[in-house]
C-alpha cells in the first residue's frame, strides 16, 4: 500500500474500531428532572459569578440581563498552555498607555506605563501583575478560574464561583473558590483567609496589603444572597460585618483616615438605593435613591454612579456627583451601552463602551469633553473586547 | 390568559419540545460522550451538563439543525476542562459504573483492543478531532467548525494519530497484515 492507501486504511480502521466500541450503548441514562436540576444549579453558579462580577449592576432583580461581556456563555473553549511567557513584552522607554489604569484587550494585558503582557488566552477578564507572575481570571460557560501564570505557562488554577478582585496598587488579588475559600495571592505569596463562606459569596474588594501575611490587609466580601449583611475579612481571618443591615459592597477606597465603602442598602421593583460609610465608624457619609454608586474617587471628593435601576444589557448612562449631589460630568452613549467603569484618577473616569458596531475605552475629565482612548475596536454586544480588571 | 399563564405556557412547550429531543437524541449524544471521555461515568457526567447548559440556551439555538453540533461543541469543551482541572481522578477514584461491553466480532484479532488504547492515551482536543473526524464522519472543513479550531490543527492532529497508531498498534494487527 501506499501512504495514501495507508492512511486511509487506518482511518476506516478508527471508524470502525469507535463504531464497535459504542454500537451496543443504547441506554439514555439521564432524565429530564434531572438535567434540569443541573441547569438550575448552573444558573445559580452563573448569578453569583454576576452577582460578584466586575460589572456589578444595581437591578439586583435581574441580574443576568445586565451584564455585557463578562464572559457567561463565552463558547470559546479551552484554553492552549502558555507559549507566550508573562514577562513583558514592551521595554520600560514605550509610550504610556493610552489609559491610567491596566486594561485587556486581545490576551493583552496593558499596564498604565505601557508595558504588555501576552496573556495565554483571550477569554481574561481580570488580570494583575504581582511580581514575576500574572494571576488571571477567566469565566468559561458560567465556569470561573483564576489562573497564576509564569514564564512557563499556567502554574496554578482555582475554579471560583465569582471573579476575581485587584486592589487599587494592584499588588493583591482576592478570589472565591467554588469550595467557598477565599484566597489572596500578591508576589511572593498566598494565604487562604478561612472557608464556609456560603455558596453565592465572593471577594468584592481588597485594601492594605500588598502581603495578607505580614501587612494589614482587608478583603470586603460579599455573601451573595440578599440577605446578610457584607462582611470583611483581616489578615488574620477575623470577621466582622461591614455595616449591618446593607446588602453588597460595590466600591471601597483606602483613605488616611480608614476605609470608605460604598454599599448598596436596598432595592425594590424601582430601583436600589446606595450610601458612602467610613469603615472604621459605620458612620454614613452620604447616601442616594436617585443613583447608583458604582465608584468612590481617589480623593474622596466625587462619587461615580450609574442608574438606581439596571433593567437591560449594561449601563445606559453614567454620572459623577459630588458630595452634595450635584452632577459635574455625564455620558449616556447612543445606540449602545456601558459596560464597565473606573476612575482613571481624581480627575477622569474611564469607561468600556459597546456603540452599537464595536468595543471602545472612553475618557470623561471632570472637565473638558468625552475622548475616545482605546478603540473602536469591532465586535458583538455580547462579548467585549476590552476589560477594565 | 394572564402574563403568568402565558409564560407557564411557553416554558411547558419549551420543557415539551426539550424533552423530546432528550429521548431521540440522548444514546447517540452519550456514544459520542463516551468515545471523548474514555468512560463511562465521565461521559455521563459530560453529558448531563452540557445538556443542562443547552436546556439553558435553547431558546437561543434556534436552528434545530444544529442543536447536535451545539452539544458535542460544549460536551468537548467540558470533557478538555474536567481533564484540565484533573477531576476525573479526585471525583470518581472510588466509583465504579459499569462499562459498555465493547462489541467483539468473531474475526476480532485485538486491533480494536490496541487501537483503543492508543485513543485513549491522546490529549483531549486531539481525541475530540478523531472522534468527530472518524466516529461523527464529518469532514475535515467541519470538523473544524465544530471545535472552532483551524483546518491545518485538523489536519495534523489526525495525521499525529495516525502516526501514533502506526507506531503502536503492533505490526501485524496493522491494516492490510490480515491472516
Amino acid at each position: 500500500m501506499n501512504e495514501n492507501e495507508t492512511s486511509n486504511a487506518w482511518e476506516h480502521e478508527m471508524t470502525n474500531a469507535f463504531d464497535r466500541r459504542v454500537r451496543d450503548l443504547h441506554e439514555a441514562p439521564l432524565s429530564f428532572d434531572r438535567v434540569r436540576g443541573t441547569a438550575t444549579k448552573i444558573r445559580r453558579r452563573r448569578r453569583a459569578a454576576v452577582a460578584g462580577g466586575v460589572l456589578a449592576v444595581a437591578a439586583v432583580i435581574a441580574p443576568v440581563a445586565v451584564v455585557a461581556g463578562n464572559s457567561l456563555g463565552n463558547d470559546t473553549g479551552t484554553i492552549a498552555p502558555a507559549t507566550q511567557t508573562p514577562a513583558p513584552t514592551v521595554a520600560p522607554d514605550v509610550d504610556p498607555s493610552p489609559v491610567g489604569v491596566p486594561f485587556l484587550s486581545a490576551s493583552t494585558l496593558t499596564l498604565p506605563d505601557g508595558t504588555t503582557f501576552r496573556m495565554p488566552a483571550a477569554d481574561y477578564t481580570v488580570a494583575a501583575v504581582l511580581g514575576d507572575q500574572v494571576v488571571g481570571y477567566r469565566n468559561e460557560n458560567g465556569d470561573g478560574t483564576v489562573d497564576v501564570i509564569d514564564q512557563t505557562g499556567i502554574v496554578q488554577s482555582f475554579q471560583t464561583t465569582s471573579a476575581m478582585v485587584v486592589s487599587a496598587s494592584g499588588e493583591t488579588v482576592a478570589f472565591m473558590t467554588d469550595a467557598e475559600e477565599l484566597i489572596t495571592i500578591w508576589d511572593g505569596g498566598q494565604r487562604s483567609l478561612g472557608t464556609s463562606f456560603g455558596e453565592y459569596s465572593s471577594a468584592a474588594a481588597i485594601t492594605g496589603g500588598p502581603s495578607c501575611d505580614t501587612d494589614e490587609c482587608r478583603v470586603y466580601v460579599n455573601p451573595g444572597d440578599f440577605e446578610t449583611a457584607p462582611i470583611v475579612v483581616e489578615g488574620d481571618g477575623t470577621r466582622t460585618t461591614v455595616v449591618p443591615d446593607t446588602l453588597k459592597v460595590q466600591d471601597v477606597i483606602e483613605t488616611s483616615e480608614g476605609d470608605l465603602v460604598s454599599l448598596q442598602v436596598s432595592y425594590s421593583g424601582t430601583g436600589s438605593c446606595s450610601a458612602v460609610f467610613a469603615a472604621d465608624t459605620q458612620e454614613q457619609i452620604f447616601d442616594t435613591c436617585d443613583y447608583y454608586i458604582q465608584a468612590i474617587s481617589p480623593d474622596a471628593e466625587h462619587l461615580l454612579v450609574s442608574s438606581s435601576y439596571g433593567d437591560g444589557l449594561g449601563l445606559s448612562f453614567f454620572a459623577v456627583i459630588d458630595l452634595q449631589g450635584a452632577e459635574v460630568a455625564r455620558y449616556a452613549p447612543e445606540g449602545g451601552f456601558i459596560s464597565q467603569l473606573a476612575w482613571e484618577d481624581a480627575g477622569a473616569v474611564v469607561a468600556t463602551v459597546y456603540d452599537g458596531a464595536g468595543w471602545r475605552i472612553v475618557r470623561q475629565p471632570l472637565v473638558g469633553g468625552l475622548s475616545d482612548a482605546v478603540g473602536p475596536i469591532q465586535g458583538s454586544e455580547g462579548a467585549a473586547e476590552v476589560y477594565l480588571p | 390568559m394572564s402574563k403568568h399563564d402565558r409564560q407557564a405556557a411557553k416554558q411547558s412547550a419549551k420543557d415539551a419540545e426539550f424533552t423530546a429531543y432528550l429521548q431521540a437524541r440522548q444514546p447517540s449524544l452519550l456514544r459520542t460522550a463516551y468515545l471523548l471521555t474514555g468512560d463511562r461515568h465521565t461521559a455521563e457526567d459530560v453529558l448531563q451538563t452540557s445538556l443542562a447548559k443547552l436546556y439553558l440556551a435553547w431558546d437561543k439555538v434556534r436552528d434545530r439543525d444544529s442543536v447536535d453540533a451545539y452539544v458535542r461543541r460544549i460536551m468537548v469543551n467540558e470533557n478538555n476542562s474536567l481533564w484540565r482541572r484533573g477531576w476525573k481522578k479526585r471525583e470518581h477514584a472510588a466509583e465504579v459504573l459499569p462499562e459498555p461491553d465493547p462489541h467483539h466480532d468473531e474475526y476480532d484479532d485485538g486491533r480494536d483492543a490496541a487501537l483503543w488504547e492508543v485513543v485513549q492515551s491522546l490529549p483531549p482536543k486531539a481525541r475530540a478531532v478523531v472522534v468527530l473526524r472518524y466516529y461523527e464522519q464529518m469532514s475535515e472543513a467541519e470538523t473544524a467548525d465544530a471545535l472552532g479550531i483551524s483546518l491545518g490543527t485538523v489536519k495534523s492532529q489526525c495525521s499525529r494519530a495516525i502516526a501514533a497508531l502506526r507506531e503502536r498498534v503492533p505490526a501485524d494487527l496493522h491494516p492490510g497484515q490480515e491472516s
